[in-house]
């Protein structure tokens, strides 16, 4: 017997014993994979971990609460919105909400969906969803892994208030080459990965492109993604790795009718390229340095008129982040430094009517250093960090100190988190009327205050066997300077008040990780409110204030999986229109007033002829939405024509076709002093779509 | 397999019957405390037209204890003071025999042609006042409303001066019509509104109406042969000058189609526009008529 030792970076190390072969033949060593970083919640691919090992790998190595962990399988699960979506599978999380039917944006824990950053291989996504966000923008099949951090984010991400997603594109395997993908009545996708045979060098390519075309408001929608990866080893305990992704979509909504030239127009494109570096000299000491350059680029056009103004939104991020980890028996650590470097524009160009009425561009030099500790004394084991940073065109610093521990028994364990967090770019996003389109991001200007929150929560988590685990959270958190638009007058961004405010909330859920009958049931109570400018108290848009969703998901008798997920839901708030008023219709561009105008030359007569603009006038009071309840069923089915494995699926949405409110809408007008009537828009029916995925 | 598919058809169950939510669980009254102002002043008239409406269709028209006035800016050291130069409420209005809400009566009785002509705004439920008060040109002027249970609306203005068109002749013909005009410059004018007057305001195919906007006090250039085709046979060249604010507003803003760009506005605490204007007309002179 001999013992043998096998280190590779990617992979856990392996100390063996192994009988010594007799000449000529062959001993196999496998190396498992294990990744470098510790990853708060891991979206599997490839990887064979169960939902209960990822479980325990996360808890074990995040103090922090809110970190959570789903596998690959259990995306799967999740009845697909016409295919499975890493994003949208991340909605059924206690401690995130959602607005509607048509957005797959996450709401964090009081936060706004632009409080969570999307990063992939480290590079910022800033617009990470298709179709207005109704589907994420990641292709499943290219995707390794995923680590999502709710409200408790640690010091090596800045930026940020609410919470991260880091996702991790797949890496290629080095023994053959893999291909995955599906067709859906979305479109088309696909990933394949492998190795060069010198080198060592693996690679992944992988696209999506879908069109719809929705019949009853003839929409013409398309968009696709690309994904383009490389990784090699030059040298024992190096990794280079190389990745892109860019994705681009497309709307055109001609809305012209009697004569009269209407559109909606709206595209949005990202490209996120890295390159980064790792090397691992031994257990104690890994360090990654990491380049990147994220492009984010965004046009809407609502013309309502012969007017078109076209309201672009650019970002160009240039950025660089070093790294190093200590590990040690009881103490452990991490550190390093960022920055990053970009101009932010956002204006609208061809005369009045856009989406916003001003220019709000402006650039940022973001320098950051920042530190995490971990210590264990028995049972207790407490992580402090620190976030230091200063944006140098504003000259402005801020500190964002972080502490959690965890106290731990053989049968539960008690972990809270204390934390402070900042962010200086944001998206406006109008309060009052629910405009699709691309996110605008603009940076806080100069005498605008940079946005922080303070956060604290506790959770205690408990597990029976191999098969149950169950957590209650409880968490709170305030804002301040968050900005928020509520445009009454004008689209003017002086009009955005930068608002203070806070939210609270308790979770509950409960996961059968294995067996015959799997899938969860969470429940979270939630409450976010901010103060405007008056000091009136007001809901955000996605102040839900309960939510429970279950999953079940089980396999029938002939090998059929099948899955069923419920999502009860409280309305959440909107405003109704208390009024409107009319005036002449101008189109500045042509300095005409495209219809006549009851005004200056019409001496004939004085009465209106009926050509005018009607402006909506916003309710003061809120109310809320009734109660939202989906039923989402699917069924899926896997087997094998030679080395390719076909799993068709069938997905219904909405199956109880129950008609939840998307908003209100004013009605015919029935007179001065007449009661208001209203009518209700309404979100998604029933939807069923097919598909099938395959991977050889 | 009944068993598993039990708690789904259950659930289906559970959830198609439960009906369709049409009414919201908490439905706002639909509150707006804010007023409609539209008060364009002319100079060239003793009584001023200021229309008013609740902002909340609830509310119209019942707006109690309507008031507005006029005060003039007066430049003293230090600052300024203003002067109340003009009032109107229910009280005066019923003394007058006038009623608040009957808009046309109140444009078709008063003589400025702001009164008559100019519709910047429109909501059913308008009120209309009609305060006495001569005005100045180059003055500045505070227009206030207020009414009960409204926070009170008001905006400022400065009056345009005095004008008198010197030329204005048409020469040319279909599809090489050109305008010659020109004019005294008014003082406080931010901008001038240049028509051929047409024959008739409803006609149909007018779709694009063509008048020019102008810094100068005078205008060279083409007309449009709808212009000149829709002006009758005996033309009138119209000028409107007017403030800054009464331009805004009439040239910004629309409906949009997911949002609504309101004009540009200058009632504190409320929609609508308070401006200035004054409008000159002249016979259109035909070149080689």
């Amino acid at each position: 017997m001999v013992r043998a030792v096998a280190r590779r970076l990617g992979y856990a190390d392996l100390d063996t014993l192994v009988a010594v072969p007799e000449a000529g033949q062959v001993v196999v060593l496998s190396l498992e994979r294990a990744a470098v970083e510790l990853p708060a919640l891991t979206v599997e691919a490839e990887r064979r971990m169960t939902s209960i090992q990822l479980h325990r790998l996360i808890f074990d190595r995040e103090v922090a609460v809110g970190a959570v962990g789903v596998t690959q399988a259990e995306i799967k699960a999740v009845p697909p919105m016409l295919e499975s979506d890493v994003m949208r599978s991340l909605q059924a999380f206690a401690g995130v909400a959602s607005v509607n039917d048509y957005s797959g944006e996450l709401f964090v824990r009081g936060g706004g969906s632009d409080q969570t950053a999307v990063l992939i291989d480290g590079a910022p996504v800033f617009a990470p969803y298709h179709m207005f966000g109704l589907f994420g923008a990641f292709n499943a099949d290219a995707v390794e892994s995923t680590e999502f951090y709710r409200g408790s984010i640690p010091a090596r991400y800045g930026g940020a208030l609410s919470g991260v997603v880091a996702a991790r594109q797949k890496t290629g395997s080095s023994d053959r080459t893999h291909m995955a993908g599906g067709v859906s009545l979305l479109g088309v996708r696909f990933a394949a990965d492998g190795a060069l045979p010198w080198g060592g060098l693996r690679w992944l390519a992988a696209g999506r492109k879908a069109s719809v075309d929705v019949a009853t408001i003839d929409v013409p929608y398309s968009f696709h993604d690309l994904n383009f990866g490389l990784e090699a080893f030059p040298a024992d305990a190096h990794r280079l790795r190389l990745s892109v992704f860019a994705s681009d979509d497309e709307f055109d909504w001609d809305l012209s009718s009697s004569g009269t030239r209407s559109s909606f127009t709206s595209d949005w494109a990202n490209l996120a390229t890295s390159a980064s570096w790792s090397w691992v000299p031994g257990h104690l000491l890994s360090s990654d340095v990491t380049a990147y350059y994220s492009r984010y680029g965004a046009g809407m056009n609502i013309g309502g008129t012969a007017t078109s103004p076209v309201t672009a939104n650019r970002i160009s991020a240039k950025g660089l982040r070093a790294g190093v980890t200590v590990r040690g028996d009881r103490v452990g650590g991490r550190a390093g430094v960022a920055v990053e470097t970009g101009p932010v524009t956002l204006r609208t160009t061809g005369g009045r009517g856009g989406y916003v009425d001003g220019d709000l561009s402006a650039s940022y030099q973001h320098l950051s250093a920042f530190a995490e500790l971990e210590a264990w004394a028995g049972p207790l084991r407490i992580a402090p960090g620190l976030r230091a940073g200063s944006e140098r065109r504003s000259k402005r610093s801020f500190l964002e100190p972080r502490l959690s521990f965890r106290f731990r028994t053989p049968a539960f364990a008690v972990s809270a988190s204390v934390d402070r967090t900042y962010q200086f770019l944001s998206v406006l996003r109008d309060a009052y009327a629910l405009v699709p389109g691309a996110p605008m991001w603009f940076l806080h200007g100069r005498d605008a205050p940079v946005t922080a929150a303070d956060g604290a929560s506790v959770s205690v988590d408990t597990w029976r066997g191999e098969e149950w685990t169950a957590s209650v959270a409880g968490w709170t958190r305030r804002f301040k300077g968050a900005p928020h638009w509520r445009p009454v007058l004008s689209r003017d961004p002086s009009g955005v008040e930068y608002q203070d405010g806070n939210a609270r909330g308790l979770e509950v859920m409960v996961q059968r990780h294995s067996g015959r009958v799997r899938g969860w049931l969470s429940y979270q109570w939630a409450r976010t409110a901010f103060d405007d400018a008056a000091g009136t108290e007001y809901a955000p848009q996605w102040d839900r204030r309960h939510e429970l969703d279950g999953l079940v998901a089980t396999e029938l008798p002939g090998g059929v999986d099948v899955s069923l997920r419920v999502t009860v839901g409280s309305g959440g708030p909107f405003w109704f229109p208390a009024g409107s008023y009319t005036v002449v219709r101008y189109d500045p561009k042509q300095h005409l007033f495209t219809q006549p105008l009851v005004g200056p030359y019409e001496l004939a007569g004085g009465s209106y002829f009926g050509w005018l603009d009607e402006l909506l006038i916003w309710s003061d009071d809120q109310g809320r939405l009734p109660t939202y309840a989906r039923l989402d069923l699917s069924a899926r089915y896997a087997f094998h024509w030679g080395s390719w494995e076909l799993m068709p699926y069938l997905s219904v949405v909405n199956a109880g076709n129950r008609k939840n409110v998307l908003r209100y809408e004013m009605a015919a007008y029935a007179g001065p002093g007449e009661p208001l009537d209203f009518e209700p828009g309404r979100q998604l029916p029933i939807f069923p779509s097919i598909g099938i995925d395959f991977r050889f | 397999m009944i068993r598993q598919l039990l708690p789904v058809a259950a659930t289906v169950g559970f959830l198609g019957s439960c009906g369709d939510p049409a009414a919201p669980d908490d439905m706002p009254r639909g509150v707006n405390d804010r007023m409609i102002v539209a008060a364009v002043l002319d100079p060239d008239s003793t009584r001023q037209v200021i229309e008013v409406a609740a902002a909340d269709h609830d509310a119209r028209p019942h707006l109690s204890g309507l008031r507005a006035t006029i005060h003039r800016r007066n430049l003293v050291p230090g600052g300024s003071a203003w002067t109340l130069v003009g009032q109107w409420d229910s009280a005066r209005a019923a003394a007058a025999g006038v009623s608040l809400t009957d808009i046309k009566q109140c444009r078709r009785e008063h003589d400025g042609w702001a009164s008559r002509r100019l519709g910047v705004t429109s909501v059913e439920g308008m009120h209309c006042m009609t305060p006495e008060a001569r005005l100045e040109p180059g003055a500045t002027y505070r227009v206030e409303v207020t009414a009960d249970g409204r926070r009170p609306a008001s905006g400022e203005t400065t009056v345009v001066g005095d004008f008198a068109v010197e030329v204005a002749a048409l020469s040319g013909s279909r599809g090489s019509y050109a305008l010659s005009a020109s004019w005294t410059p008014s003082a406080a004018t931010h901008r001038y509104f240049v028509a051929v007057r047409k024959r008739y305001v409803f006609c149909s195919n007018c779709v694009q109406t063509w008048y020019a906007d102008v810094e100068e006090a005078g205008y060279s250039g083409s007309v449009p042969d709808l212009a000149v085709d829709s002006a009758g046979p005996d033309p009138q060249l119209d000028v409107v000058a007017m403030d800054r604010h009464l331009h805004a507003f009439l040239t910004t803003g629309h409906r949009g189609l997911l949002n609504s760009v309101h004009p540009v506005q200058n009632v504190r605490n409320g929609f609508g526009v308070v401006g200035s204007a004054r409008f000159r007309s002249r016979k259109l002179v035909i070149d080689g008529s």
